[in-house]
């Protein structure tokens, strides 16, 4: 279920070339100035068993299930694949990519795990190089595009910040169905906020959800149990909306550095540092109303896992309980987990009552 | 085994569970010096290496320079040009799994919350950081490069005990942007940890680190040369010198450890021709219990000829500046990058040692060194070296098999011997 404004019909020619992505730390900016229709990856969770077994079963199943979706050719014809080094898993599978997938051809990008001067200044490099390889023309011609690109993506985030940020009466599942018709379509960009009655969230307590990949199954599963998901903190929710806007006016700052500074300043996934990921949460617990926070991490992923007992932490000193939840990307939603969610709501909603 | 005379004297002074005041106690340094010189020890300079061990843990515990930890891989030519206690928590880690205590640590941590999935190792750190059992750091200082879970661990420990911790971000790729952005991030934190132990940063200082350092490699470099030419000498003593090669880079008393080493190795006779099969081994091994790779080397007479662990990967810190020398280093290794990068490496390891055969002592928890694990494989195998992994975990024994790891050296070790016999 889809809005209408993001049918597809306002008459925007369909963009040429497709450029897919994994990680949303990949600046889809470059990608679309650069004449490429950014298309982020995502491997349908009933992707099943990669094919050939490059990856071992103690790697993240998202970066498994990844592989699988280009062997089993999910995504159609594709120009071209940018493998973030997001993590130890996503390296590995842009080792495996390319000894299993003869095309697309396949661009490594290195993303900094940290903020501050010195990392954008190497990501802004990283971005020229990018912009570089895909045919982006140097010098003002360039500029121009990507200053378009840069603006248009501003635009869009702070409009569907508004649609599906922790405000939107719409359920998370609905939300995540607009971010990925949102990013399909960047150019359609509604003007207003549409009249359109969403599928509500569900009435009960306000939950902050949170982890690494969060399967689409576990946002149903907690809305199933009454919850309300105020914030979809993950790489299919909310997450790669927190971009900061104030892209760089004109001639005030290389742009290529203001996209870096911005996306290393995003909203922090596990792959940055703990004490900015952290700084994060507690900035966010103070501004968004919830009763409780569930984590979710996909087995073996190492970032995610680590900072689960300093997350939990943090939102237990703010006198919010927290649960952790473990699944793999194929399968997240097992039977077990829903007893757990189950019961976990079931406490928060005796709180919510009194 | 030497190691066993200093585990059993070690293991009397803590036989109630580690206590740290034993571990503060000049008199423990002192019984075990006493029996590191009496044990027999497979290498005259596995003895240096214990004695140097000793030293630094003493140094550690007493509190003599302030300590800092440091993740495996980080460039310690920069606490060393201070002066400061190199720590390092991954090989105690290792100790305590030796000596039968990684498991109450393991506990620990998993109570704590830190999941069963992630490395052992950093499992380990993070309850013997939880119990007190390790010397309190003043600093932290943690590299991404190859692990995922260190900086992630450093994080933690800096939270629990106030300690900072510098984190050093290393790109994938090898490019004169990524050198100078790891020369700029290790610039500051060396006046910053410089700052944060009260210390002034000496430029000159450093020079006289990479110096040590640049001898270290040396000696290292000539210890593999010489056991190019088949020294006999086992695999699971030298997968001991990893210690060196994690604490030891830029202390000049390290590095004469390792000067020592190759001296060692000239003077060997070479192996018995009929020792066979020949192994690479890759990874390290389960600590808790030597009788795996005593099995394999012993019962089983097959030579592990080289380790992946002792390559030299990095190149000459000679000719450039320090900062960028050093930068070139941390990003040099080759398991950091694709896995087809790895396995050339592997290959010509494997070649130049004339092994017969490969062996990954698969640690479960590790992403980095098995994640790609059937993709290294089949890409070993492709230039006709058979490839073995042994799933296990070095420091956790909880789910060890040794019957079924037996089994399978045994199965593989037979297919070997049936190749070369043809
Ligand atoms: S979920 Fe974790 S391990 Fe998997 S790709 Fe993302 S950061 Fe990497
Ligand atoms: S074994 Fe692997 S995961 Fe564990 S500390 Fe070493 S590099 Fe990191």
């Amino acid at each position: 279920m889809i809005p209408s404004f993001y049918d597809g019909s306002s008459g925007v020619p369909a963009p040429r070339k497709r450029a897919g992505y994994f990680c949303t730390y990949t600046p889809v900016e470059i990608l679309a100035a650069a004449g490429f229709a950014p298309l982020r990856l995502e491997p349908p969770q009933a992707a099943g068993d990669e094919l050939p077994p490059y990856l071992a079963a103690n790697l993240c199943s998202f970066a498994r299930a990844c592989l699988t979706g280009g062997v089993r050719g999910v995504w159609g014809k594709l120009d071209l694949i940018v493998v973030a080094g997001s993590c130890t898993a996503m390296v590995h599978l842009y080792s495996a990519w390319r000894a299993t997938l003869p095309s697309p051809p396949v661009y490594f990008l290195d993303v900094p795990r940290r903020s501050g001067e010195e990392a954008a200044t190497f990501f802004a490099a990283q971005l020229r190089r990018l912009a570089s390889v895909l045919g982006l023309p140097s010098g003002s011609a360039g500029e121009v595009l990507l200053r378009e690109a840069v603006e248009r993506y501003v635009r869009q985030r702070i409009l569907l910040r508004e649609l599906c940020g922790p405000l939107s009466c719409a359920g998370a599942v609905y939300r995540r169905a607009v971010l990925r018709a949102a990013e399909r379509a960047p150019a359609e960009l509604p003007t207003a906020p549409p009249n359109e009655c969403y599928p509500p969230a569900p009435a009960g307590p306000a939950i902050f959800l949170t982890g690494c990949v969060v399967p689409d199954d576990i946002v149903s599963l907690v809305e199933e149990c009454g919850l309300r998901v105020a914030m979809d903190d993950s790489c299919a929710g909310s997450r790669p909306l927190q971009v900061g806007d104030e892209a760089a006016p004109s001639g005030e700052e290389d742009l290529f550095f203001n996209l870096a500074r911005r996306y290393l300043n995003r909203a922090p996934c596990p792959r940055m540092t703990l004490e900015s990921r952290l700084a994060y949460l507690r900035s966010i617990i103070k501004s968004i109303p919830c009763a409780g926070m569930i984590y979710f991490a996909l087995k073996f992923c190492d970032f995610a896992m680590h900072d689960f007992p300093q997350v939990r932490a943090v939102f237990e000193e703010a006198g919010l309980p927290a649960i952790f939840l473990q699944g793999e990307y194929g399968d997240a939603a097992t039977g077990q987990m829903r007893t757990r969610v189950e019961a976990f709501a079931e406490l928060l909603h005796r709180g919510w009552r009194s | 085994m030497a190691i066993l005379n200093l585990q059993e004297a070690l293991a009397v002074k803590i036989k109630d569970g580690l206590k740290t005041r034993v571990l503060r106690s000049p008199w423990t340094y002192r019984l075990l010096r006493g029996a590191v010189r009496h044990s027999h020890f497979p290498l005259e300079t596995s003895r240096q290496m214990a004695l140097y061990a000793l030293q630094q843990t003493e140094r550690a515990y007493t509190g003599v320079a302030p300590v800092v930890w440091t993740s495996a891989f980080f460039p310690t030519e920069i606490p060393h040009a201070l002066g400061l206690t190199v720590f390092s928590p991954e090989v105690a880690a290792a100790l305590l799994a030796s000596l039968g205590l990684a498991e109450e640590c393991l506990d620990t941590a998993e109570r704590f919350w830190y999941d069963r999935d992630l490395c052992s190792f950093h499992r380990c750190v993070l309850g013997a950081t939880l119990k007190g059992y390790f010397p309190s750091p003043t600093a932290l200082l943690a590299t991404g490069h190859i692990c995922d879970s260190a900086p992630k661990t450093f994080e933690a420990v800096g939270r629990l005990t106030g300690a900072r911790t510098f984190f050093l971000d290393v790109p994938r790729e090898r490019t004169p942007e990524a050198e100078a952005y790891i020369a700029a991030q290790l610039r500051d934190i060396a006046r910053e940890l410089a700052a944060v132990c009260r210390l002034t940063w000496h430029p000159e200082r450093l020079v006289h680190a990479v110096e040590a350092s640049e001898r270290f490699r040396n000696a290292a470099v000539a210890a593999n040369l010489a056991r190019v030419g088949d020294v006999p000498w086992r695999g699971s003593d030298m997968l001991n010198f990893v210690y060196l090669l994690f604490v030891g880079q830029g202390d000049p008393q390290a590095a004469a450890v390792y000067t020592d080493l190759a001296r060692e190795a000239a003077r060997q006779p070479a192996r018995e021709k009929t020792r066979k099969p020949r192994l690479l081994w890759l990874h390290l091994k389960p600590y808790f219990d030597p009788s795996l790779l005593n099995y394999l080397e012993e019962e089983r007479g097959a030579a592990i000829v080289f380790e992946e662990m002792n390559y030299v990967y990095w190149p000459s810190l000679a000719g450039v500046s320090p900062w960028r020398g050093l930068a070139r280093k941390t990003l040099a290794h080759h398991a950091y990058h694709t896995t087809t990068e790895r396995a050339a490496v592997l290959v010509s390891l494997a070649r130049c040692y004339r092994a017969d055969g490969v062996v990954m002592f698969a640690h479960q928890g590790c992403r980095a060194t098995t994640g790609a694990l059937h993709l290294l494989g089949r890409l070993v195998q492709q230039e006709g070296l058979p490839f073995l992994a042994l799933q296990g975990d070095c420091i956790d024994r909880r789910d060890y098999a040794p019957e079924q790891l037996r089994t399978r050296l045994d199965a593989f070790l037979e297919m070997l011997e049936d190749r070369t016999v043809v």
